[in-house]
């Protein structure tokens, strides 16, 4: 006969997903939905008037000293955050859940219960904030080559008749200008379509673009997120508006989500 | 593999570099009384440049199956 208790070895830790409001989620909603480690079942933990979202996991494998090497291991790192994100939206799809950051584990369940227990207030504010709301996210991609040759388009000098000296040196600089312009012409983008996409919003945070990498056809020049009622469709309306207004200059826009609102809770929910 | 079905698995890469790009970089972080977290910046890129290194990769199985 085995043994019922788990050997040593295999220690368990818990892992938090989120926070919901107490009494808005059953226990059969998360039931269904696999857990980071694909076995150990999703459940509720209330504490007070909220009730904290978790899964048992295997202490090893989330040790400060395993983990970077997991992080390096895309299957790990693929099946770990789409298991995160799908135990969220599964609760989003009930009510307000506060996410917490991938990965946020703790040794023993006392410690997380303690936590969200002394957390309550400010967790119930911030769920009072994103209920009924979702979060949309919207890149401003540009195919850096159209746009800039849609620019020299615009402001083309003629070069006929020119000796080739000085056909070459017009052409060159032609070439930095419009570099330059379309470096100032997606800044103004950038900026016009923020104004505009706020202006249907509850909230907004502007995210750092990601570098272009060799070989990328599209730079990124917006990465924004948007906090909108859950049914509201102005903002892919504007979305839609942006991209028809700007897509003869190579530029598009993408509308991500609905995500849960990742980027509206707070950043640092513990100042000890 | 046909030219479809890379395409929509470079669609997936993309939309996993927006997820790790949310579950890494947002959400409540901790600090203080968490036992274990990785809220160390750098793990970010960690996880991120494992990504995007692998959808450098799809980017040029696509180009190679448009060619």
């Amino acid at each position: 006969m085995r043994a019922l208790e788990e050997p040593a070895t295999t220690a368990t830790a818990s892992y938090l997903y989120g926070v919901v409001g107490a009494g808005r989620l059953d226990n059969e909603v998360l039931a269904g939905v696999d857990s980071v480690d694909g076995n150990r079942p999703v459940r509720l933990v209330p504490a007070g008037d909220v009730a904290a979202i978790v899964s048992d996991v295997q202490l090893e494998e989330f040790d400060e000293e395993t983990l970077p090497a997991k992080l390096n291991d895309l299957a790990w790192l693929e099946g770990t955050a789409r298991a995160h994100e799908a135990v969220l939206e599964r609760a989003l799809e009930h009510t307000a859940v506060v996410p917490f950051r991938f990965c946020t584990v703790y040794r023993r369940e006392d410690d997380l219960l303690r936590f969200v227990v002394e957390r309550e207030d400010e967790l119930l504010r911030v769920l009072a904030q994103i209920e009924g709301r979702v979060e949309l996210g919207v890149k401003g991609l540009v195919a850096r080559e159209s746009l800039e040759r849609e620019l020299r388009a615009l402001t083309d000098d003629d070069e006929d008749g020119a000796e080739a000296g000085r056909a070459y040196l017009l052409r060159r600089q032609r070439e930095q200008r419009a570099a330059t312009e379309s470096a100032r012409f997606l800044g103004d983008c950038a900026a016009a379509a923020h104004a505009r996409l706020e202006r249907v919003a509850v909230a907004s945070a502007l995210g750092a673009v990601r570098p272009p990498r060799p070989g990328d056809e599209e730079t990124m020049f917006l990465n924004a997120a948007y906090l909108v009622p859950a049914d509201d469709e102005s903002l892919a309306g504007e979305a839609a508006a942006l991209a028809a207004e700007y897509g003869p200059f190579g530029i598009r826009f993408e509308l991500t989500g609905p995500w849960p609102p990742y980027n509206f809770v707070p950043r640092d929910a513990v100042q000890p | 593999v046909n030219r479809d079905e890379r395409a929509a698995a470079l669609r997936e890469q993309l939309t996993l570099v927006d997820l790790v790009d949310r579950v890494f970089a947002s959400g409540v972080v901790l600090s203080g009384d968490i036992t274990l977290s990785v809220a160390g910046v750098d793990l970010v890129y960690v996880g991120l440049r494992v990504l995007l290194a692998s959808v450098g990769t799809l980017d040029r199985l696509a180009a190679e199956a448009a060619a």
